[in-house]
């Protein structure tokens, strides 16, 4: 069986991945959603945007997820060059750049809130940018290369380039002393002391995480229904 | 002189730019995927 029948029958038919987890997924996001703010306190310094941080962090830690399996998907291509492992990478490669894209974009908008500023050129930030870069040239990669085994190569040894910068941007926030960057470390300084804000984050963090393994089925889906319909032109000639 | 950020309007802008984004996101994999459906048999045919 090819990786493609295989897929449509695994994703397209199985009522697992195609009512029930869009079903709990959209469940618990709007239960997070409503927790987040109904049950959390208002911060006292920054106040209601602080509220952005839930996603924004659920965001970031699935993102890293996926550049995890953007890692592995890579790795595993290059050791035995099946086609499977291209597909996972290149929808875990997408789903990846779609979450950095959040992370971005909530941390911007939050850090105009917080610290009057949209951006600044501090370790974490500008880590992360790069980061997206890495990402979002991994999606441009596949769709300017034809599907070849070049472009899977080439894939895989970015998915590669972007998992070496995880622990970059994890460590970075150390380069440079607390008082000199924004970006705070709430969790390894002990924030979040109300349990209320624990739990917050702990709901958002596996609405986003549910929400991006679905996300990941119907990018893979339809990864492999392009491969199907490569090969069907390639048949023809 | 700097503006003091408005911290609601901040929390309505962020939550609709990451909502934004996946529903975006989520509407062009849909579309997507109808897309191929109808290529694929067509070349089925």
């Amino acid at each position: 069986m090819s990786i493609e029948t295989f897929v449509q029958h695994t994703i397209f038919r199985s009522p697992w991945i195609h009512r029930v987890l869009p079903a709990f997924t959209s469940a618990l996001v709007a239960f997070a959603i409503g927790y987040v703010f109904m049950v959390t306190p208002l911060e006292r310094v920054m106040g209601a945007a602080q509220k952005i941080f839930y996603f924004h962090v659920g965001s970031a830690l699935s993102a890293y997820g996926a550049i995890a399996l953007v890692f592995l998907s890579s790795v595993m291509y290059l050791v035995d060059r099946k086609p499977a492992w291209d597909l996972m990478n290149e929808a875990a490669s997408s789903i990846a750049f779609l979450l950095c894209s959040i992370v971005l974009v909530s941390g911007m908008i939050w850090g105009h809130s917080a610290w009057n500023v949209w951006f600044r050129w501090e370790p974490r930030l500008a880590t992360f940018l790069f980061l997206w870069l890495i990402v979002l040239s991994c999606v441009l990669l596949r769709s300017v290369l034809p599907d070849d085994s070049r472009r899977r190569t080439l894939g895989a040894v970015m998915g590669i380039i972007a998992a070496v910068n995880i622990p970059i941007v994890i460590f970075s926030i150390k380069l440079l002393a607390r008082n000199e960057q924004l970006h705070p470390e709430v969790v390894a300084q002990q924030g979040l002391q109300d349990p209320r804000y624990v739990t917050g984050l702990l709901i958002s963090v596996a609405a986003v995480a549910c929400l991006s393994v679905w996300l990941f089925f119907v990018r893979l889906g339809n990864a492999a229904l392009r491969a199907e319909v490569d090969a069907h032109f390639r048949r023809r000639g | 002189m700097e503006s003091i950020p408005n911290t609601q309007f901040d929390l309505f802008l962020g939550y609709t730019a990451i909502w934004a984004l996946i529903a975006g996101y989520l509407w062009f994999l849909r579309r997507e995927q109808t897309k191929l459906r109808r290529e694929l048999e067509e070349l089925k045919r």
